[in-house]
């Protein structure tokens, strides 16, 4: 077993800032005291566990966010979601760290410095600072991460652990600085009975547990089958473009999780909302094949966001992820620039469907359709629109002429506007229809005609002797 | 420099010397008499062509039929872009045309048309575009974008235009004027091509993909009739724009 732990040093801070850290000094707040800062209120003497009237003294401007501890969870799921990518062996380390059962996964990625590299830039990618190690136990694993922070002063491996980094409660952690052991080096070297005497047997677990004398199931994560996100904003939105950005962020998050299920999206649905939950605005998009890349998404939903109407100020923006499929991976045309205007019979439709999509979320759904034959004979009936790039339907080149151009409704015209030049061809049909729409009890008599403006046309003679219109052989 | 060494040049061109820009691709128009009349003997594969006629159905699907039945079996889409009526799939498909590729693109204005027919042909996804637009309200450089937008997709695009628009300046490489000369044949002239005169009333014989049996049967009836029910000379010639929508596919559910 080889155990990865991921460690967010500065959690709480970077979920409360969905924009990354400022530059200027930030504190996040627990109980009226500081939780966490960020380097610039380190730099400027604010302390951990200082008062937050003590902060604002030190330094007047200093943001300051109340932890939020229900928005952590999600987001430390999510983070969990996103490394199911590396192993499937995922487990929640709350608050603040996850860890990774990777001696499986080597065999993939071959060196565990690879896999540490990959794990930091997908971390980073989401805005999180990062701290890893790795060790055979979890509980030696994660108390490494945890002493990996600058300001914990470890020296050495896993001997010179200060023992604030361990799971010891800060009882037993006070104690144990009274009896002048700081590190896990010394504390490891006294013997087990006498300590498990004056400590309970607790801590002798813990001992155990971190140097693999016991047992240490970890309870793994079972991924969702859907995506969701959303992120909130304290200053309301009120551009649209200003809005990419955090739409930016939240397909990162999806292109990531899509990714590691091996899935593309045909629809996502993104929510606007500003204080007032029943302002609620879904703004679905649609694409003709399944998609994975971000950069896909985000063309398509910039034109759609072109053509809603969205509330003044927007403090909230959410993605799901709908209609989820198979991925399956395309390669791409090595050099795609000489190969256009050439048949290239092999390669597919797929990476056309763009157009189509591009059109769609302009135009609407019924903005951009195909045509098929369908096996009816009457005039009115032999086609339909179907979606673009299905197939054809039936072709029966039989020799009855039909005209290139046909009118939904027939035109009336007077007998002496045209000439006969051949015909007729008599359609009668539409007697086992229900109701009077078209093609009820119809007997027309087809004939070629020439109008006077030299138009070709496929005209019709009704039995009440009427003539229409009803199509151009252009 | 010796004369003979300037009129290799490629800068270089003298008038009656049609084919001398080999260097952009064209796909055969399917008329012969047409072909050799057309700078690089067909259309071009990409760039902007203005097909300019008084009224729909004189034969100006017919004319680019063998060229769609040919692009058509590219992996690319042939886009309609706000069509004046239904293109008819059956009569389509007997032409050897597969209308699997076709998109019938219906925009609500004149702004979205634009757009659709710039993004349509620059995406490069389009073998042909054909397009009807508002022509009181193209202007000279809207041709001048769709003309690079067409050029930079390796696009065909195909804009039909009023007769009227002849007299109009145009930045497309390729116009044609088109006329009605009976059931089988159509009159053609050039306005406009590259490294090339204009040139007027050219008769092509549209009959292409019918029997000769047929045309021949056709053309007599036509003649036939043409006697009994001479054309009254003083008669205006009636334009057939009938009102109908655009938008055709609101009636008919999709399947």
């Amino acid at each position: 077993m080889l155990w990865l732990a991921v460690h967010f040093p500065l959690f709480g801070l970077e979920v409360c800032c969905p924009h990354g850290l400022p530059e200027t000094p930030a504190a996040l707040i627990e109980d009226s005291r500081v939780r966490l800062c960020n380097q610039a209120a380190l730099d400027a003497g604010i302390g951990l566990s200082s008062t937050l009237a003590t902060a604002h003294g030190i330094h007047p401007s200093i943001t300051h966010h109340q932890r939020n501890p229900a928005s952590e969870t999600q987001r430390l799921e999510l983070l969990a979601e996103m490394c199911y990518r590396f192993t499937s062996q995922v487990s929640l380390e709350p608050p603040n760290g996850l860890l990774l059962e990777v001696s499986g996964s080597l065999n993939l990625f071959g060196r565990i410095d690879v896999l540490q590299r990959q794990v930091a830039e997908l971390c980073r990618t989401l805005g999180h600072q990062v701290e890893l190690s790795t060790a055979q136990t979890p509980s030696a694993a994660l108390a490494l991460s945890r002493s990996k922070e600058p300001q914990s002063g470890r020296q050495g491996g896993l001997a010179g652990v200060p023992l604030a980094c361990t799971e010891l409660s800060a009882k037993a952690v006070e104690r144990f600085a009274n009896m002048g052991i700081t590190t896990l080096g010394p504390l490891l070297k006294l013997p087990e009975a006498e300590l498990g005497q004056r400590f309970g047997t607790q801590l002798i677990h813990y001992l155990q547990r971190l140097t693999g004398a016991a047992p240490d199931p970890r309870i793994y994560i079972t991924p969702q089958p859907t995506f969701a996100s959303s992120l909130h904003f304290l200053e309301a939105i009120t551009d649209k473009d200003a809005l990419l950005f955090p739409m930016q962020r939240l397909l990162t998050e999806l292109q990531q999780w899509l990714v590691t299920y091996q899935l593309g999206a045909e629809r996502l649905i993104w929510h606007f909302a500003t204080h007032d939950p029943a302002t609620r605005i879904s703004m679905p998009v649609r694409f003709a094949n399944a998609q994975q890349q971000k950069s896909a998404f985000l063309d398509i939903s910039r034109l759609k966001l072109d053509q809603i109407e969205l509330p003044e100020d927007v403090l909230t923006v959410g993605l799901a992820a709908k209609r989820l499929v198979a991925w399956r991976n395309q390669s791409h045309v090595l050099f795609e620039n000489l190969s256009f205007g050439a048949d290239q019979p092999g390669q597919s439709m797929v990476q056309s469907t763009e157009l189509i999509d591009q059109l769609n979320a302009r135009l609407g759904p019924q903005g951009c359709l195909g045509i098929r034959t369908t096996e009816q004979h009457e005039p009115e009936h032999a086609w339909q629109n179907c979606r673009p790039g299905t197939s054809a339907g039936p072709n029966d080149r039989a020799q009855t002429i039909r005209p290139l151009w046909f009118f939904l409704r027939p035109l009336r015209v007077e007998r002496d506007t045209f000439t006969v030049l051949r015909g007729p061809e008599r359609l009668q049909a539409g007697w086992w229809r229900d109701g009077s729409g078209i093609g009820r009890d119809t007997c027309r008599d087809y004939y070629v005609v020439e109008h006077r403006n030299g138009a070709q046309c496929w005209a019709f003679l009704e039995p009440n002797g009427r003539w229409f219109l009803h199509g151009y052989f252009a | 420099m010796a004369v003979q060494d300037l009129l290799q040049h490629p800068d270089l061109w003298r008038a009656g010397q049609l084919r001398a820009s080999q260097a952009f691709p064209t796909t055969p128009s399917g008329f012969a008499a047409l072909d050799v009349h057309l700078p690089g003997n067909g259309w071009p594969e990409a760039g902007l062509m203005e097909l300019m006629l008084e009224t729909s159905g004189i034969g100006e699907l017919k004319l680019l039929a063998p060229a769609l039945q040919s692009l058509s079996h590219q992996a690319r889409w042939i886009a309609w872009i706000n069509p004046p009526f239904i293109p008819y799939a059956p009569a389509l498909s007997a032409l050897g045309i597969d209308i699997s590729k076709i998109l019938l693109i219906h925009p609500k204005n004149h702004e979205d048309a634009l757009w659709a027919l710039e993004r349509a042909s620059k995406s490069g996804t389009c073998s042909i575009t054909l397009a009807w637009l508002d022509e009181r309200r193209l202007r000279l450089k809207d041709t001048r974008r769709l003309q690079l937008a067409a050029k930079q997709g390796g696009t065909l695009s195909c804009l039909f235009r009023p007769a009227e628009a002849s007299e109009q300046a145009s930045m497309a490489e390729l116009r044609l004027k088109l006329a009605p000369a009976g059931p089988i044949e159509l009159a053609i002239s050039i306005v406009k091509r590259r490294g090339g005169w204009p040139l007027t009333n050219l008769k092509v014989l549209m009959a292409h993909e019918l029997k000769t049996q047929d045309m021949q049967e056709q053309l007599a009836c036509w003649r036939q009739a043409r006697r009994r029910h001479a054309r009254p000379p003083q008669a205006p010639p009636l334009l057939l724009t009938p009102e109908l929508k655009p938008v055709a596919h609101s009636d008919r559910a999709m399947h």
